[in-house]
């Protein structure tokens, strides 16, 4: 009954923000006290009022069902985790009332996302956010952050059109666009025509805002060139939204090997990139691409040890790539470039806790025991049978180790402490998941969660992944290849949507 | 010689995917399910059945359309108004015939709109497209008098403050019958004999502000893009 | 006649917009490409239950006759006021290029992105170096 409170509640706020002047850290203190309320109540075991409803009272067939299942527990919590970091990292700054508003708005739109199970709200929303966070990338308005956010909205707009017409597809044959009805109309009829067709341009049409590589190619540009705290939610939130569509669609059409295929393009295309990159935001937007290859992996496999690894990682992905990117802002502000050779050689001038947060932002992301990377990658390892996905996965491991190490020698010394850091509460916030995360997600989820990460032979093979990784890294820089960067402007993105659609079509046909 | 190769494989592409489509998705569906149709309109109290989904069983979708709005408002304000203002640009030529005619006009369009948000219950219309009709009207009005005798006018009347309550009064709408317990997103007036003017639940209301939101969002939009129309 | 219907229509204009996107170098004609891909979904969408001979969702119905399916209709009227947000905003950024680079061309503009990008330090300049408070923006 109180389901749609979650987003509402947020777009109150924003709006009673701006209609009164309100003042900007109030609003972001009130709806973070209402957040936390409504996620305990969620956790709660009087969860039981929070069950499935229809808005409205209205039936299924024409109504919209949102429903809390355990994916959506897991990105609320995530949600208010990043968005108490990313307050106290903008708490001493003078913000606008017109970011506040969008900022309210892309939390309660995130919301209602992982809230909603109805194809044509997944639309609306998507589309909300996208025009929120093309917004927000822009806001300090410098030409580099207005063209990547141009690029992002005229493919994303793309993207959403082919969603639109997977959308009209499914509705024509099915009748109702509610998840339950499609995945029964669904099973009654496996071999029917429409199917592949309407999963193709469903599947192609929410690629362009998961992160998958061959359809984001606005990805790298955007999310390096936005404000800190903006590429923060971006990265760590904001690419899940697609992701989380992904998984509902996989609930319904057999994606299994289209999703495998994906993530083995996204993940290693990342990688390569990422290791051949020189400037720190840039590479870690690469990452992201990297890291969403894991989970579209994941996803491919559809056993319960890898859907519960798909959830833990998406949680530990958020907390490490947001305390990445809120260090690469400090940096940035204390040495005035992005560039990993100037921060290397200006390491003296960045504050000391900025550093120790990169490193254990690093030591998470690559995967090192006891950290949270490597505990939500466990389940993963565990669960990829066969030797393609072994293999794949091992390889993700050593490139996004290989690239990492470009900054081992930013953690040399010396340790003078510099100034002071304004911001390091919101390390300490982001911090504490990725060191407490065994604890935290046996509290949350039951025990069968970390089982896999108490392996032993799971444990050295991260270890021995990231010292390989960490040679390869050697190996590599004697090499100097440079993949072309130009894959990365409008025309190749356009290109890449239309010939992705056409080759999820043949393989979902021929598959 | 790049130019043609990559003509032809934008075209190629293209009509590739245009071609699936086309050959996969019969040509005419039929279809619409009657007895389904005469239950929204007694539930709802509105024959026009397209406000009943949109207004009725979709209220949420309805509800993040209108933030949509509201964002792109926020964004072509903020973006477009902290520049000079174009008082160096060109004016805009004025024709007496546009002049006279807008004259006669504004007032007819603006009743239009108004007539369209009224009744988008009963006939084809709804809050949507009265508010683009009434803004249009807006657009015929600032040609017969003048953009910023228009702005003054308008701004004199605490129009920032309405567009932002406005959205606020509907999601009070939407959320105001959990206090009754009805659920939520429902109505709380009641259904008269559907086809009468006030027997169509909250659809009446909600066409109004919706109408009024968009009015309001629209001039907003007009006036920065007439005011900041730059130069190259 | 059966092969001219809506939806055949919208799938050849989505094939144009995507076309012409990819193809030609103003950005004010890849927006409205743009804008042309967007609307054919819209046509799609409301021509998926729809026959010539049926009648507007309306009541009370003429007798006899079936009424088109209401449903994609209403999740039409979303989509126009999306198309028309984006629209606007796209304009809006397009309106703020032009005024720094003085050319539509959007692989002049790339070029010249790019060049500013791989300056060192990578302090591009912003929109208005006129304006005085985008020195303290947010980051």
């Amino acid at each position: 009954m109180i389901l749609p409170l979650f987003p509402l509640s947020h777009i109150f706020l924003g709006l009673a923000a701006i209609a009164w002047r309100a003042s900007a850290r109030a609003t972001l203190i009130i709806g973070l006290i209402v957040d936390i309320a409504l996620v305990a109540i969620a956790f709660s075991p009087a969860a039981h009022c929070l069950s499935s409803t229809v808005a409205g009272g209205w039936t299924d067939v024409i109504g919209i069902r949102l429903a809390l299942d355990s994916l959506a527990l897991d990105l609320l919590l995530l949600t208010v985790l990043l968005e108490l970091a990313v307050i106290i990292y903008l708490w001493r700054q003078r913000l606008r009332p017109s970011f506040v508003i969008l900022l309210q708005f892309l939390v309660g739109a995130v919301m209602a996302l992982v809230l909603s199970q109805d194809l044509f709200n997944v639309y609306v929303i998507l589309e909300l956010l996208t025009l929120v966070s093309f917004l927000l990338v822009a806001y300090d308005r410098r030409t580099i952050q207005i063209w990547a956010s141009l690029k992002y909205l005229i493919l994303a707009s793309v993207g959403m059109s082919i969603f639109l017409l997977g959308v009209a597809v499914t509705y024509a044959n099915v009748g109702s666009l509610g998840l339950a009805a499609i995945q029964q109309a669904v099973a009654a009829n496996p071999q029917a025509g429409w199917i592949p067709l309407a999963a193709a341009l469903l599947v192609a049409g929410v690629s362009v805002k998961a992160g998958i590589l061959t359809f984001s190619l606005w990805l790298p540009d955007a999310h390096s060139a936005a404000p800190a705290a903006i590429s923060a939610f971006l990265s760590g939130l904001v690419i899940k939204m697609g992701i989380v569509v992904l998984i509902r669609l996989a609930g319904v059409f057999p994606l299994a090997l289209v999703l495998q295929i994906l993530g083995a393009i996204t993940g290693i295309g990342g990688a390569i990139y990422a290791m051949s990159s020189t400037d720190l935001k840039r590479m870690l937007a690469f990452h992201t691409l990297s890291q969403i290859g894991y989970l579209l992996i994941g996803m491919g496999v559809a056993n319960e040890t890898a859907a519960r690894g798909v959830l833990a990682y998406a949680l530990a992905h958020g907390s490490f790539k947001a305390l990445l990117f809120l260090a690469a802002g400090a940096a940035y502000d204390a040495v005035g470039s992005t560039e990993i050779a100037e921060l290397i050689s200006s390491r003296h001038r960045i504050p000391l806790r900025t550093r120790a947060a990169l490193l254990l932002g690093t030591l998470a992301i690559v995967g090192l025991p006891p950290f949270d990377g490597y505990i939500a990658k466990a389940p993963l390892l565990d669960a990829a049978h066969g030797w393609t996905n072994q293999i794949l996965l091992l390889l993700l491991g050593i490139g996004t180790a290989a690239s990492f190490a470009k900054l081992l020698p930013l953690f040399k010394g010396p340790y003078r402490r510099v100034g002071n850091d304004p911001v390091w509460e919101s390390y300490v916030v982001l911090a504490l998941p990725i060191v407490l995360f065994l604890p935290i997600e046996r509290a949350l989820f039951g025990p069968a969660i970390i089982l896999p990460a108490m392996n032993w032979v799971i444990a050295l093979e991260s270890i021995a992944v990231v010292a390989t990784g960490w040679l390869m890294h050697r190996v590599y820089r004697r090499l100097s290849v440079r993949p072309s960067e130009s894959l990365f402007r409008l025309e190749p993105g356009m290109f890449a949507i239309l010939l992705g659609f056409v080759a999820i079509y043949l393989l979902l046909r021929l598959g | 010689m790049r130019r043609i190769v990559r003509t032809t494989l934008a075209v190629a592409l293209s009509l590739a995917a245009c071609g699936i489509v086309i050959f996969n998705h019969p040509i005419a569906e039929g279809g619409s399910r009657s007895n389904d149709t005469i239950q929204l309109a007694t539930e709802t109290g509105a024959t026009n059945l397209v406000s009943a989904i949109y207004l009725g069983a979709r209220l949420y979708d309805t509800l993040f359309e209108v933030l949509v709005f509201t964002v792109a408002v926020i964004g072509v304000r903020f973006y477009l108004l902290r520049r000079p203002s174009s008082a160096r640009a060109a004016p805009i030529p004025e024709s007496h015939v546009l002049q006279a005619s807008a004259q006669i006009l504004y007032p007819l369009t603006l009743i239009l709109g108004l007539y369209l948000a009224l009744f988008g219950h009963l006939s084809p219309g709804g809050g949507f497209s009265g508010g683009v009709v009434a803004a249009s009207g807006l657009l015929l009005c600032v040609m017969s008098i003048g953009v910023e005798t228009v702005y003054r006018r308008l701004s004199g009347a605490g129009i920032e403050r309405l567009e932002w309550a406005l959205p606020m009064v509907i999601v009070v709408v939407c959320v105001l019958p959990v206090l009754f317990g009805r659920p939520i997103l429902s109505s709380l007036l009641p259904v008269g004999r559907a086809g009468r003017f006030f027997g169509s639940s909250s659809i009446l209301l909600l066409n109004v502000l919706i109408g009024l939101k968009v009015l309001i969002g629209s001039w907003m939009v007009l006036y920065a893009f007439i005011r900041h129309r730059g130069e190259i | 006649m059966g092969w001219l219907s809506g939806t055949t229509v919208a799938m050849v204009l989505f094939a144009v917009g995507t076309t012409v996107l990819i193809v030609r170098k103003d950005l004010v004609i890849k927006l409205l490409a743009l804008g042309l891909v967007n609307s054919s979904g819209i046509l799609f969408l409301i021509s998926i239950r729809f026959q010539p001979q049926m009648e507007a969702p309306i009541l009370p119905a003429k007798v006899g006759s079936a009424i088109a399916d209401p449903f994609p209709q209403a999740l039409v009227l979303s989509a126009i006021v999306i198309n028309f947000a984006i629209l606007a905003l796209s304009l809006v950024f397009v309106m703020l290029l032009v005024e720094r680079y003085h050319s539509t061309d959007c692989e002049r503009i790339e070029h010249a992105v790019e060049t500013e990008k791989a300056m060192l330090g990578r302090r591009d300049r912003t929109v208005n170096p006129s304006e005085g408070d985008t020195r303290e923006e947010t980051r």
